[in-house]
């Protein structure tokens, strides 16, 4: 039963929804990536204390759904927390889901949607 | 009576003998499961470790900014080109996320700079330090190396490890309910 390759041969990028130390971080390491205009879409979105979680969900979205050439999505897990139902119901083959820590929050495992589904599985 | 017992005492033995490889079949998959969370906290420690160098990194560039400015979205390339890439390779069941840099940033700068500069010089892409000046503090460096770290080893890692276990999951839950299944036949039949 091997997969087709189309289904992910372009997905290649990394995109992030986080604060935006987070964002600027990820970006020096070389993410970051612009569409041409006049599409201009960005990978990343920035969050600060005036996003409302409507924009969270639609980057979410975004990325998770619309654009077909996203391979990881990384979120910080405390704005991960805001749209926690969303986050913990994506089950999606592509692309690949990660909760990270930011400076301010660091990761907890209890809230890690991956270690939810383990303590799941073992019953509790 | 004969042709009425038959069957049954043939079933009630299939379920039995059916039992053990099952039982065994689902340690060997809870013991796959148990080391892949075992390598999914070991990334986690690492991810953790470079990322909150890289924010006390980037805190101190930010501290030491005489500018008055921060280090941040005001300065990002509206035209930015991601270098850092991911492959897929492997099943869908069970991909395997590798990074890599993007084949159009030079690997070596000696190396590809004749042909680069004759090609299309725009289309190299900028090392996302410039945006933030031709001199940037060193910790804005160190802050770039751990994010690259971060990128490099366990976020792929990470997205392989936990497909492979989401793969594995269905597959113990299945297994499970199979077993349950065939422990209540032999109660029934006993």
């Amino acid at each position: 039963m091997a997969a087709p390759a189309s289904e992910y041969k372009d997905r290649q990028l990394i995109a992030v929804i986080g604060d935006e130390d987070s964002v600027t971080g990820l970006l020096l390491a070389g993410v970051g990536h612009v569409n041409p205009p006049p599409d201009a879409q960005k990978n990343f979105l920035v969050v600060d204390q005036k996003t409302d979680n409507a924009a969270i969900e639609a980057a979410f979205d975004r990325f998770t759904d619309e654009r077909k050439d996203i391979a990881i999505l990384l979120i910080n897990q405390h704005i991960a927390e805001r749209i926690r139902h969303r986050v913990d119901s994506y089950t999606a083959a592509f692309p690949s889901l990660l909760e990270i820590p930011s400076k301010d929050h660091p990761y907890d495992p209890e809230k890690d949607s991956v270690l939810k589904r383990v303590r799941r599985l073992f019953g509790e | 009576m004969t042709d009425v017992l038959g069957p049954d005492i043939v079933e009630q033995s299939s379920s039995r003998s059916e039992l053990q490889p099952q039982l065994d079949k689902l340690d060997s998959l809870l013991e796959r499961y148990l080391n892949l969370i075992h390598e999914y906290q070991t990334a986690r420690q690492e991810i953790s470790r470079h990322l909150s160098s890289g924010f006390f990194s980037l805190a101190r560039a930010n501290f030491n900014n005489s500018t008055g400015t921060r280090y941040g979205q005001d300065y990002y390339d509206e035209r930015m080109q991601a270098t850092r890439r991911i492959s897929i390779s492997g099943t869908a069941e069970s991909p395997k996320f590798e990074s890599r840099l993007d084949s159009t940033e030079p690997a070596s700068p000696n190396d590809l700079q004749d042909e680069k500069a004759s090609e299309n010089s725009k289309e190299v892409p900028v090392d996302p330090l410039r945006w933030f000046g031709i001199l940037v503090p060193p910790a804005l460096r160190t802050a770039q190396a751990n994010f690259r770290a971060a990128v490099e080893g366990p976020v792929p890692k990470l997205a392989s490890i936990t497909k492979q276990m989401r793969a594995l999951e269905p597959e113990i839950s299945r297994l499970r309910k199979s077993i349950k299944r065939l422990r209540n036949e032999n109660v029934d039949s006993q």
